[in-house]
């Protein structure tokens, strides 16, 4: 096989609808005497003329504004004023804020790292993942030069369980029964997309993205004769209720299943090994307060991959007080690697994944990949409305948007993220992702750094 | 060849925006019921209102300084004292659409009031702190209640010496922070030049950064660091030769790591001949230093400097790893004079905004963590700490060195004082719509090196008369006795605050 270097290639997909920028900039046609002046100094091209009527101004393109004022410093009559765009404050939630659903926005149209001047504009800390700093090497240990591409960094990851030891009979010969693990090249794959609206189209696009990416898309199994034959390999049947014979096609050809952990988990597993005995086995499973002794339970059933699902913030489910995947994974890992069984499955984490550090960040807190699923749909322009219940009201026409179109929009979210992943890997000095996985050391946490320098500087105080 | 110094400001002057009008966060109105009686001018004390002598009518309110309409307790309210009701003061509705987390809008105009007028602004508190919600903003000094009366203001010492060493080579600086790096080329050459005027009014310094030392800047060398960064642009033996501190640029706050990139449409003719490289091309400065694998490596590139400039001192930057402790101690022992902490909330040019946010420690954990350790050492006294990366008033300078620091480094609140507004847009060549961060001939012309070297000078001016009044009233009389004194530091601790909420 010749030497490639695995990149994912990005084209511009420009927007199907304007975004919604952060600033809202007001001209009073009353004041306005279209001198033009504006148009002249702005940089960003929000002003500009009427195509129609070059006497007049043109409604300012508001979503271009990057708020430098010199618009308004420049109009001679006063006539410009901006403010915060409500309609962008009041996108999303708490967690899908709109800064996040901007950023993904920038990357499904640029297929770029986000890049922009005058440092840090954030919190300090926050909650979760942003609580949460990864480590940079200099002087006294090497970096890598991934994006540059002078170094290659590589982001393929095994799903599977890998022996511990091996073991050899006397004579020398292998005892041991070498597991088969899969190798995808991002440590991220597609979950099952959270709305029901989108339509049946999206499990094609889903699964051309995943074979385009060389990763996983999980597929319901019931509705995996959607999916063309040369993608076959790269979908991740879900199995949750009965298993129909039309559903042995595409279970024979998967190298991956998922099973839904239920009352019928051990019936549906015995038959699914029965029908392709090679396959690999994934139990989806929700993140729950109790959930360590579960997965332990999953290595005894010498299950290959457990499917952790927080709800769509990252937090556990089913619980009084949940707590976020930052902390439950860091402890569902450590148990693990305590019972020295950490090898016996992978993890694969959903939830709560919405930006490119916390696929990092998730992976050094202990998983072996990401699923992601809002963060592509918001890829699609989706703006995280509070009720999203049918595809009349969808502001963006989700269900209408351009199958190509709608494959390359994720593609480069995915460019980006992986970009941005060698950056925070590079700065590392790691070369391979799979040497991310767990690495505690190479992480910074906020309590703990408060405990370590300020507690006892400030204990005085806080008293 | 040394050309002669043409301005160093020398007391802090009134320099307004040029444009005249700057939004603030009320708006102050005057309707067309004006009589042009002069009494708004007569009582308002911040300066708002001005009837100069000789013309017809009250100038434009200058809003910018107005307190608002909590004034109306005061006995000189405009509102309340004019004859015809003409005046009116609300909020103005696009303050709010200025500034982040960091730099919150309120932090952005007290620095413009400052910088126009070179004393503290009337602010409150609002002016010390941003609102991102930890480190800096959640700390605050502790006065004591009774302050020592015998201490004046104007007594009190702020210099700093940047030699620890005890080889003979002095080199203080008057006032407790120096001007961080800014390269020819990410920066223009008036903003440079306006930097480099200041410090020299100031007895301290300014860095070159990574783009070599232009033929204008050479008057000024006595307070100018140049810096070797990895891409070693513009580095030659005379500007190496010419330097009092040379300072190696290891890694940079804002992009710890990663290496720094100035993109083609910025590298034109003039700044690519200063960075010896072929114009219109995007240069790349690697991470690291390719030659750096370890301490002894790191003493081998400081002992060439020595060879170059005995004179110098040296500085070495740093960004905040888990264990940037010991890269300072090796530092130490590789013979660096300064070491130079760098955290991501600062730096003029681009930088991913996921390197800004994730990678490396807050500055304000590695500055304890480091100064501590030194102390542990045993060799604190002989090296030099500073830290930078969002340190942006006065007071922020002051938590720096309780904290543990010797002094601070800053750079993007000179920016903010010859009209930033931090719009983010630094790294492109059109680039900076205020003609700050970009080489673009034409907005290069919006700045004079006079004006922003006096807008700085101002800044400093009020910054010096804040610090000298926050230490009479801790009872210190010079800024070293602030070193590491962490207990007059109170932490407000929110950054912990957890939420589990759905």
């Amino acid at each position: 096989m010749p030497y490639e270097r695995y990149h994912i290639p990005t084209t511009p997909a420009p927007p199907r609808h304007t975004v919604i920028g952060k600033f809202k900039v007001i001209r009073d046609a009353e004041l306005c005497t279209n001198c033009g002046k504006c148009a002249e100094v702005c940089i960003y091209e929000v002003h500009r003329r009427k195509k129609e009527d070059s006497r007049s101004m043109a409604e300012p393109l508001s979503h271009l504004c990057r708020n430098c004022f010199r618009c308004m410093q420049k109009c001679p009559t006063h006539a410009l004023t901006m403010t915060m765009n409500p309609e962008y404050s009041s996108l999303g939630d708490d967690y899908w804020e709109p800064h996040r659903l901007w950023t993904i926005w920038y990357e499904a149209e640029n297929g770029r790292i986000p890049v922009f001047g005058a440092g840090y504009r954030g919190p300090f800390g926050g909650p979760w993942f942003d609580a949460m700093w990864t480590d940079m090497s200099e002087i006294v240990r090497p970096t890598r030069d991934g994006i540059h591409g002078r170094e290659y960094i590589s982001t393929a990851v095994d799903i599977g369980r890998k022996p511990p030891f091996l073991e050899f009979d006397p004579e020398g010969h292998l005892r041991s029964e070498l597991s088969q693990v899969l190798e995808i090249q991002l440590p991220i794959i597609f979950d099952l997309l959270p709305l029901e609206i989108v339509g049946e189209r999206m499990t094609s696009i889903m699964s051309r993205v995943a074979a385009w990416l060389g990763t996983l898309c999980i597929v319901p199994v019931e509705r995996s004769d959607e999916v063309i034959a040369s993608e076959k390999t790269n979908i991740v049947p879900l199995v949750r209720g009965r298993i129909r014979e039309a559903d042995f096609d595409a279970l024979q050809s998967a190298c991956i299943v998922e099973i839904e952990k239920g009352d019928r988990f051990d019936a549906l597993l015995e038959e699914v090994r029965k029908i392709n005995p090679s396959v690999l086995i994934s139990a989806r499973l929700p993140l729950t307060p109790g959930i360590s002794e579960e997965v332990i339970s999953l290595c005894d059933a010498k299950i290959d991959v457990a499917h952790i699902c927080a709800n769509h913030w990252g937090l556990e489910q089913n619980a009084d007080n949940p707590r976020h995947l930052r902390y439950a994974l860091r402890e569902l890992h450590e148990s693990l690697v305590d019972r020295a069984m950490r090898d016996e499955l992978s993890f694969i984490v959903s939830g709560g994944i919405a930006a490119a550090e916390h696929v990092a960040k998730s992976l050094l807190l202990g998983a072996d990949a990401v699923a992601i699923d809002r963060a592509a749909m918001v890829a699609l322009e989706c703006r995280h409305c509070p009720r999203c219940t049918a595809p009349q009201i969808c502001p963006v026409e989700i269900t209408r948007a351009d199958p190509g179109w709608a494959v390359q929009r994720i593609v480069n979210v995915m460019g980006a993220w992986r970009d941005q992943l060698l950056e925070v890997m590079g700065a590392m000095g790691i070369r391979d992702v799979r040497r991310l996985r767990g690495e505690l050391g190479r992480a910074m946490f906020l309590e703990e750094l408060e405990d370590e320098i300020f507690l006892p500087m400030f204990e005085e105080s806080a008293k | 060849m040394t050309e002669k110094i043409t301005f160093i400001p020398s007391s802090p002057k009134s320099v307004p925006f040029p444009e005249k009008r700057f939004f603030g966060r009320f708006k102050v109105e005057r309707s067309g019921d004006c009589i042009n009686c002069g009494t708004c001018a007569k009582f308002c004390p911040y300066g708002v209102h001005d009837r100069r002598d000789g013309w017809g009518s009250i100038s434009r309110p200058r809003d910018w300084f107005c307190i608002g309409p909590e004034c109306q307790i005061n006995s000189y309210f405009c509102v309340n004292n004019c004859p015809t009701s003409a005046l009116s003061v609300r909020e103005n509705p696009m303050f709010e659409s200025l500034g982040d987390y960091r730099w919150p809008p309120y932090l952005i105009v007290s620095n413009w009031k400052q910088a126009e007028r070179g004393i503290p602004p009337p602010d409150g508190i609002e002016s010390e702190v941003g609102r991102s919600g930890g480190g800096f903003d959640e700390m605050f000094l502790e006065f004591p209640r009774e302050p020592d009366k015998n201490i004046s203001p104007d007594s009190v010492d702020l210099s700093v010496p940047l030699n620890g060493r005890k080889d003979g080579r002095a080199v203080e600086i008057s006032i407790p922070f120096y001007g961080g790096g800014m390269s020819f080329g990410s920066v223009s050459i008036s903003i440079m030049l306006a930097r480099a005027m200041a410090s020299a009014a100031w007895n301290t310094f300014t860095c070159t950064g990574e783009g070599g030392y232009p033929e204008a800047l050479v008057s000024y060398k006595n307070c100018i660091i140049t810096q070797i960064a990895t891409g070693l642009f513009g580095v030659r033996e005379e500007t190496i030769q010419r330097a009092r501190i040379v300072e190696f640029k290891y890694a940079q706050g804002a992009k710890p790591g990663l290496g720094g990139h100035l993109l083609w449409d910025k590298n034109t003719p003039e700044v690519a001949r200063m960075r010896e490289a072929v114009p219109w091309t995007s240069l790349f400065s690697p991470f690291p230093f390719h030659s750096v694998y370890s301490v002894e490596d790191h003493k081998k590139h400081l002992d060439w400097v020595r060879a170059i400039n005995p004179k110098a001192l040296i500085s070495v930057k740093v960004s905040t790893p888990t264990d940037v402790d010991m890269v300072a101690v090796g530092s130490y022992y590789a013979g660096a004079n300064i070491i130079h902490l760098d955290g991501g909330y600062g730096g003029t040019g681009a930088a991913p905004e996921i390197a800004k946010k994730n990678i490396a420690m807050p500055i304000e954990y590695a500055i304890p963590k480091v100064h501590q350790f030194l102390e542990r050492e045993g060799v604190r006294d002989e090296i030099v700490l500073v830290a930078s990366g969002g340190i942006r008033t006065a007071y922020d300078i002051l938590k720096t060195i309780a904290l543990g620091a010797d002094a601070a480094v800053i750079g993007t609140s000179e920016l903010v004082a010859v009209g930033c507004v931090r719009c983010g847009n630094c790294e492109s060549g059109r680039g900076c719509p205020r003609g700050i961060a970009t080489t673009d001939p034409e907005l290069e012309k919006l700045i004079t090196a006079e004006w922003g070297a006096q807008r700085i000078y101002n800044l400093f001016n009020s910054w010096v008369i804040q610090m000298r009044d926050a230490l009479s009233r801790l009872g210190m009389r010079s800024i070293s006795e602030l070193k590491g004194r962490t207990d007059i530091l109170r932490y407000a601790a929110q950054g912990r605050e957890v939420r589990t909420d759905v």
